[in-house]
């Protein structure tokens, strides 16, 4: 009996003591408190920039800061400027400034060994050394294999074959020479241009600007009207690029034409289904006039058996008008004709380069496809893609939605995307393509010349692994690769496809 | 004999796969690919968005959720972004609090229901169809979001595939009590670790109801929020799970909350999740497993997480299972097998996520020392245990009332039709009215003071 009690004695201790650390953390708790969230953090790509312009200015206005001697100066070229050094915290603690009130000019291979408060313009030559951060009021221009850790200034020219090894912020314009790096963050206020090749860890600005050479570099008064038209750009839908094919040119003149949509019949269907507000709203900005009953009745009798292109064809060709794919599979919604929020589509229901695939209706604007897809010369998509394959477009297709493709995606030229395009691998842009919003690759994406990403305050190119990008890239927003954001002549480029691509 | 060995024997494999679920994600967490859906490219992608804030008797905290709105970053010119705030029904103050909001800043707009009361889902529902924007996030008036929150919640709709959102929610009164700190391990392990573990390897994440969203098209498709559900939010993911939508998770959007601070608001709240959740396994369960677009995988994960409520119910059937065959067959043997049932069981439910789970998500937060608190989740499993199973039944009878009431349902409303919601007492206003559907109210004190401030630690 004794040995039994002593056994569940035993067997009592052992449960109580799991709970003795718990009541130590109880009784003298050490992490009682909530995970720490800054909620009044905002998201800001300049972020670093402007915490170290932060702790500068909050150290100027102390009265700690003191004159130094000139006789003191060690490094001849402070010889004739206004200097002092200032103690102040910054990130790393408290750390000796120089302020230089001024314009200063380094020469050729000057070591700069501590952090700088640049009141004026700064210039360098060859093979400088910056060691720690330098935040310049004006303008700095950088010469050629100079070797920084991070830089602020109103306008930054990098000089070629300079590394940044931390962050570069320019409030304006930053323009890097042939063959820079930088490791963290480049960022400017409005514009960046990268001439030639480069690497880098990641880019934000309004508009990034890939350029081979300074002959190809706009001048000013080029830069500020395209800003300005930037600012004042509708944000979609896109302008077709120039060299898009005559279908997708001349769909805008055939919206012209007005046509007006009368309420639906009260029928019980239709009343228990909601309103799309917004495309009611798009509707309307067309100026429509008149909506004949009978549109109804194509849409009713053919839904079930033609596709949307050929219902959109039979309504052209009874009025000559154009209505737009999203409407028509909208009124279908409205006329209760999508029964299921998942709707497997016929055969004769499906256009002809998506005949050999399982096609779902997922909503009334989104398309399921089941395996890869190749979408023919010339074709204008009217729906958002799913495509659980690869996706391969010939040359000036125009996709009305957006894309995501699981495996790789290889737009041919001239390609057209009205929102963005998200691949769980690989992402090909081939020469003029446009995407509305934004491009996210689980792999790399390799953007050929003259294609355009994003509009206004929508846009932005990321990778989780390289991106890279070819002269003659204009991307709004940010460009981010997990492993770089690499600028190659196009050759180069080419050659990274075929042996990096997954797919291709 | 025979039957008792096969039925511990099922009940075995059942609890096994939750464990090896759990284990699972742990790995992934701790080991795999992390995927952040578009949060690259936060900021960049800014679509026009209606924020529906659904309140019932909130004059504790209306005033601090509207204020956080209020000073969220996003642009707020021409419509683009939208404030609805629904009183619904409210005794107290809160209509007032509302007005006054409304009447400060052109972008939130007061709606008021008089005749209200029955619900969040019907408030959600109310609220969606005023929504005019192409985006619509859900926030309860007890949450406190970060101001970079509506931008990180916007991105992922970025992708046509996503349909829902759901960011990350972090308790803000761990300090109150052992039930507040209880569910912060419960919430850093299931959001910290599950949440973000599914979103990665392409599983259900779920939008729970609350810091998420849903694209307003999508959510007319779908025949929008289904005011008989008591977990309308899981409700809508299962419905666009199956359908093909994608839930994307973000975990850098952290919103703050303040969860229940005694058991009884604790059982409460459970018993409704239960409850709701076993709803949706009923009505749903056929639909994962026939869904055209859904992996092997994905079907096993929802069925999986449709049933994650039964696990105390199964667990508790195997107890009895066991102490039955110890006693009457006498085989040395199942007490061996007992004890596992016993530790599996804990380890799958203790928190509703496994003690590794938790584990890695303290960490992963920095916070080592209150994994020392896990073995005291021990009263949460005990109490999970009993009110799962109370809630288990509960369902049964409510979905064989569904069938009768989804004859009679005229007006979208509950109306009342052999619907017998009121087992459930609840803690705000019942108005007695036969629906059953009411708001599911829990103590708030208004920590959520919307300043920023907190006792946490720095």
């Amino acid at each position: 009996m004794l040995n039994y009690a002593l056994l569940v004695l035993a067997f009592l201790f052992l449960v109580a003591l799991c709970f003795v650390p718990g009541l130590v953390e109880l009784r003298w708790p050490k992490d009682q408190g909530p995970v720490d969230i800054d909620l009044d953090r905002d998201i800001d790509e300049r972020y670093f920039s402007r915490a170290f312009k932060a702790y500068l200015k909050s150290g100027l206005s102390s009265v700690s800061a003191k004159a130094i001697p000139l006789s003191n100066v060690e490094n001849s070229w402070l010889r004739g400027v206004q200097a002092k050094k200032m103690r102040t915290f910054i990130h790393r603690g408290a750390e000796d400034i120089l302020v230089i009130d001024g314009d200063v000019n380094l020469p050729t291979g000057t070591e700069w060994p501590q952090a700088a408060l640049v009141q004026g313009n700064l210039t360098t030559s060859h093979n400088c050394l910056l060691l720690q951060e330098v935040s310049v009021e004006g303008d700095c221009l950088v010469g050629e294999s100079n070797h920084l850790q991070c830089l602020s200034a109103k306008n930054i020219s990098l000089g070629e074959n300079t590394i940044i090894d931390g962050w570069i912020d320019a409030e304006e314009k930053l323009i890097t020479g042939v063959g820079c790096e930088v490791h963290g963050r480049a960022t400017a206020g409005k514009q960046i241009r990268i001439m030639g090749i480069g690497n880098f860890k990641s880019l934000a600005a309004p508009v990034i600007e890939v350029i081979s050479s300074l002959a190809d570099m706009p001048s000013d008064q080029d830069l500020e009207e395209e800003i300005e038209e930037i600012e004042s750009e509708a944000p979609l839908p896109l302008e077709p690029v120039a060299e898009a094919s005559e279908a997708i040119a001349a769909r805008p003149e055939e919206l012209e034409e007005e046509i007006v949509v009368p309420p639906l019949e009260a029928t019980p269907e239709a009343e228990a289904r909601p309103t799309d507000e917004k495309l009611e709203r798009e509707v309307e900005a067309m100026d429509l006039t008149e909506w004949p009953a009978e549109y109804d009745s194509v849409i009713s009798g053919s839904f079930h058996l033609k596709s949307i292109e050929e219902i959109g064809d039979e309504l052209r060709g009874r009025e000559g008008k154009y209505i737009p794919y999203r409407f028509i599979l909208w009124r279908a919604n409205m006329l209760g004709l999508v029964n299921t929020p998942l709707t497997a589509l016929k055969s004769e229901q499906k256009p002809e380069y998506m005949r050999s695939s399982a096609v779902w209706l997922q909503a009334p604007t989104t398309i399921r496809v089941k395996g890869g897809l190749s979408v023919p010369e010339g074709e204008t998509v009217p729906y958002d893609l799913i495509i659980e394959g690869d996706l391969d477009s010939d040359t000036g297709v125009f996709f009305d939605g957006g894309l995501h493709v699981r495996g790789t995606a290889t737009l041919g030229e001239v390609n057209q995307i009205q929102r963005s395009l998200v691949a769980d691998g690989n992402v090909i842009l081939r020469e003029y393509t446009t995407v509305g919003h934004c491009v996210n690759a689980g792999g790399s994406v390799f953007v050929k010349t003259g294609t355009r990403i994003g509009v206004t305050d929508t846009g932005g190119l990321a990778a989780r692994e390289t991106v890279y990008l070819e002269p003659g890239v204009n991307v709004h927003g940010k460009i981010y690769g997990e492993h770089g954001v690499e600028v190659r002549q196009a050759d180069d480029e080419i050659a990274g496809i075929k042996s990096t691509s997954k797919g291709t | 004999m025979i039957i008792l060995g096969m039925a511990m024997v099922v009940i075995f494999s059942i609890l096994i796969t939750y464990a090896v679920r759990h284990y699972g994600f742990y790995w992934n967490r701790m080991f795999g690919k992390q995927k952040r859906p578009m949060q690259d490219l936060a900021g960049y992608y800014l679509p026009s968005v209606s924020i529906v804030v659904p309140m019932h008797n909130e004059e504790a905290v209306a005033g601090n959720i509207l204020e956080r709105l209020a000073v969220m970053d996003y642009a707020k010119e021409n419509g683009h972004y939208e404030v609805i705030a629904i009183d619904d029904g409210s005794t107290d103050k809160t209509g007032k609090i509302v007005d006054e909001y409304a009447g400060r800043y052109p972008f939130i707009r007061a709606i008021h229901r008089a005749g209200g009361g029955y619900g969040k889902a019907d408030a959600l529902q109310v609220g969606s169809m005023e929504a005019r924007n192409e985006i619509l996030l859900v926030f309860d008036a007890d949450y406190q979001p970060s101001r970079a929150c509506i931008k990180r919640l916007v991105a992922p709709f970025c992708d046509p595939e996503i349909g829902l959102v759901m960011g990350r929610v972090v308790p803000i009164n761990t300090e109150q009590s052992l039930m507040t700190r209880l569910l912060d391990l419960e919430r850093t392990g299931g959001y910290q670790v599950a949440q973000q573990a599914k979103h990665n390897l392409d599983l259900a994440s779920q939008y729970g109801g609350t810091v998420g969203g849903i694209r307003k098209d999508l959510l007319q498709t779908l025949g929008g929020w289904d005011p008989r559900k008591l977990a309308e939010d899981t409700d809508i993911t299962v419905r666009a799970f199956y359908n093909g939508w994608r839930i994307g998770y973000v975990n850098i959007a952290e919103c703050y909350e303040e969860s229940v601070t005694s058991w009884k608001e604790r059982r409460l709240q459970l018993a409704r999740w239960a409850t709701g959740h076993n709803q949706c396994l009923l009505s749903h369960l056929g639909a994962v497993i026939k869904s055209p677009v859904l992996s092997f995988l994905q079907k096993f994960d929802g069925i999986l997480m449709l049933g994650v409520y039964l696990v105390p119910v199964i667990m508790l059937i195997g107890l009895f299972l066991s102490i039955t065959v110890y006693f009457f067959a006498a085989f040395w043997w199942w007490t061996f097998f007992a004890a596992l049932l016993f530790t599996l069981t804990y380890n799958n439910i203790g928190n509703f996520a496994c003690f590794n789970e938790v584990g890695v998500g303290a960490v992963l937060d920095k916070r080592g020392r209150v994994i020392w608190l896990l073995p005291w989740s021990l009263f949460n499993f005990f109490a999970n245990v009993w009110i799962c199973t109370g809630s288990f039944v509960k369902s049964l009878v409510i979905h064989g009332n569904h069938r009768a009431w989804d004859a009679g349902v005229t007006n979208g409303h509950a109306n009342g039709n052999g619907v017998n919601w009121n087992k459930t007492k609840k803690n705000g206003s019942t108005n007695g009215n036969g629906n059953g559907i009411k708001w599911e109210k829990t103590k708030k004190n208004g920590l959520t003071n919307g300043n920023g401030n907190h006792k946490g630690k720095a």
